[in-house]
């Protein structure tokens, strides 16, 4: 146990092999597992897809109406004819939902009404500034939960106390909120960054921030929890009693231990992230994913929602999927495991 | 704790009351000024007009964006409204919309789970597969379109945030249902002959949804952060009436030149999070056998 712990390079290609017979059949087996994986993966993304145009289709109204402007306008019968002939809505709808999955399998999410272009397109155009948002949120998040973590858990009782306190209160702030005191402070009194709608990488900071925050909180917990399970484990003991300072302790062995409830979660985090991108882009003027999708609700443009709903759920699977690889970079007796 | 029950079966009649107290005491700090701003807040709920002489809607244009004052301790809006008295008076749609959106998703949750924890292999395989789907939907991104497809209003955003929060009480409820389903109490119940249906409402129920009161107290806190959020994007209450989401977005525009129009019913919304949140992890410690540490 102590020797898998203690093993500071994810196992390389280097087989874990614990009885000679199991060996054979492990590149079977891993094959297998990647299988169910990618099977799994698909299913996940048929069933957001298939949701999604069950929900277009129920929408109150009809999508016909919608396309021509929604329930406050009247457009005359021959109107939505027309609007259903070219849309093809007078199909038979199991002929409309093959044809739906198999564009979009081709990667053709039909055409937005309210930007007048594919849908594919403006996606594209918009969704680099979210990840960028999204990304450099998670990043900050992570940084100030190991920086916190290290510093103020299972210390003298008030700084552990206060350590846990700032966490709990930073889950229950409004993203939104401390956006705008964020740009308070350091935009109109400090002007130590610029306005509103300015691009680059100093931009970035205030948004990224107020995403980052909360989740810090969040991820934050799990990893405070996981680092005061870790610290009274029997190797930690057993690494002070070989003449391991505290501080090597806490970042050689009990770190990577705590962080691996937070990383489970992390991928989870990163979609979410990029669903609650729209309070900090809305706030901040920035173009991205989540203002679209605002503009797309409010013109009742069906393709564009559906269209940002995939695309924000295929970021999620991916993300789960990369930090499952993470965690087993992080947790090599998974890997031994399973 | 254990002194105080010590207590109690020594001296069991006149005890009680001591004990009682020494249980309210031994709360952690947090916990009883939590308990305390929560019953200010029930309050109200229940008797707005105890709180504030002003009215929600009333205004005085000539008094607009009037900093704090003794007349006025959270200043007026725009409008010159006194924000004190509308954040007292919104309280009830704030509080009512992320309870009954938290009680939807519970409902939700405890069907789900209910089937997927007890209605076999091929029940639980495909709850299972919805629910992976469903989680594929951010909640917030989930809850906007939910809101603009069916229309911004109160009862749309509680449809919205319980089908959004719904999923995850869901895998608690099953794997609660799992570690429930095969205690020998559970066994014993069927032993004695009672119907399944009684077995499974009396005590397989109420045993899985222990842990589930404080998760679902914090709960409370997220959604009304959610319920807020929608209001500040515009897609919640509209603008004159005084739930706090849509006071914040009103704000928005004057944050700069009048602090107070954002700063206090932000920091109610907090201060509400963070009570409930404290009560909610301490309810979720103590239902684990645990103390906050």
């Amino acid at each position: 146990m102590i020797e898998v712990v203690t093993a500071s390079a994810p196992a390389s290609d280097a087989p874990v092999v614990r009885d000679g017979a199991v060996a054979p059949s492990r590149h079977r087996r891993r094959f297998r597992r990647a299988a169910q994986r990618l099977a799994r993966i698909l299913f996940i993304l048929w069933g957001v897809a298939s949701a999604t145009w069950i929900a277009s289709k129920a929408r109150p109204g009809g999508e016909a109406v919608a396309i021509a402007g929604g329930p406050g306008t009247t457009p005359s019968p021959e109107m939505l004819e027309a609007i259903k002939k070219q849309y093809g809505l007078d199909r038979p709808l199991i002929t409309q939902y093959l044809d739906y999955l198999r564009h979009l399998v081709t990667g053709d999410l039909g055409y937005s009404t309210s930007q007048y272009r594919p849908v594919s397109t403006v996606i594209a155009q918009n969704i680099g500034p979210t990840a960028q948002l999204a990304g450099s949120a998670i990043f900050l998040a992570w940084l100030i939960v190991i920086v916190w973590t290290l510093l103020t858990v299972k210390r003298r009782r008030p700084i552990s106390a206060i350590g846990s306190g700032v966490q709990v209160a930073l889950i229950s702030l409004p993203p939104y909120w401390l956006g705008m005191l964020l740009i308070e402070v350091f935009v109109f009194r400090l002007n130590w960054v610029p306005a509103f709608g300015a691009t680059g990488p100093r931009a970035l900071i205030l948004p990224a921030l107020s995403m980052a925050l909360p989740l810090a909180g969040f991820i934050g917990q799990l990893t405070r929890l996981g680092f005061e399970t870790t610290l009274e484990q029997p190797f930690i003991t057993s690494a002070r009693a070989r003449g391991m300072t505290d501080w090597k302790v806490r970042t050689r062995h009990v770190l990577r231990h705590a962080i691996l409830p937070g990383l489970s979660v992390t991928g989870f985090a990163l979609g979410a992230s990029f669903g609650g991108a729209v309070l900090a882009e809305s706030l901040f003027v920035r173009q991205g994913i989540g203002t679209l999708l605002l503009t797309a609700v409010a013109r009742q443009d069906t393709a564009l929602t559906v269209g940002i709903t995939l695309s924000v759920a295929l970021v999620y699977v991916l993300a789960n999927l990369a930090a499952d690889g993470l965690y087993l970079i992080a947790d090599p007796r998974m890997k031994a495991e399973s | 704790m254990t002194a105080g029950d010590a207590t109690a079966t020594r001296v069991p009649k006149v005890g009680e009351r001591f004990v009682r107290a020494r249980r309210w005491l031994s709360l952690p700090p947090g916990v009883i000024v939590s308990l305390i701003f929560l019953t200010l807040v029930l309050a109200a709920v229940i008797a707005p007009s105890l709180l504030t002489s002003t009215q929600p809607l009333e205004a005085d244009p000539l008094n607009g964006l009037a900093a704090p004052s003794l007349a006025h301790p959270f200043g007026t809006d725009a409008s010159g409204r006194d924000i004190y008295g509308r954040l007292v008076y919104g309280t009830r749609l704030s509080l009512s919309i992320a309870i009954l959106a938290i009680l939807l998703a519970l409902f939700i949750a405890v069907v789900l789970g209910l089937l997927s924890g007890l209605g076999g292999r091929v029940l639980d395989s495909a709850v299972g597969g919805a629910l992976d789907i469903w989680f594929a939907f951010p909640t917030l991104l989930l809850v906007i379109v939910i809101v603009a497809t069916l229309g911004a209003h109160p009862s749309t955003m509680v449809i919205a945030m319980g089908i959004g929060a719904a999923p995850g009480y869901a895998r608690l409820v099953r794997g609660q249902v799992l570690s429930v389903r095969n205690r020998p109490y559970v066994e014993a119940a069927a032993v004695l002959g009672h119907p399944y249906v009684r077995v499974v409402v009396r005590t397989i129920l109420p045993n899985a949804l222990r842990p589930l009161v404080g998760v679902a107290t914090v709960g409370v806190a997220d959604m009304i952060v959610v319920a807020t959020s929608l209001g500040f994007l515009g897609l919640g209450a509209q603008p004159p009436s005084p739930e706090w989401g849509a006071m914040l977005a009103a704000g928005r525009d004057y944050f700069s030149t009048a602090w107070w129009v954002e700063l206090f019913p932000g920091a109610v919304i907090i201060t509400l999070a963070l009570a409930t949140a404290t009560v909610g992890r301490h309810l979720l410690l103590s239902s684990e056998g645990r103390t906050a540490s």
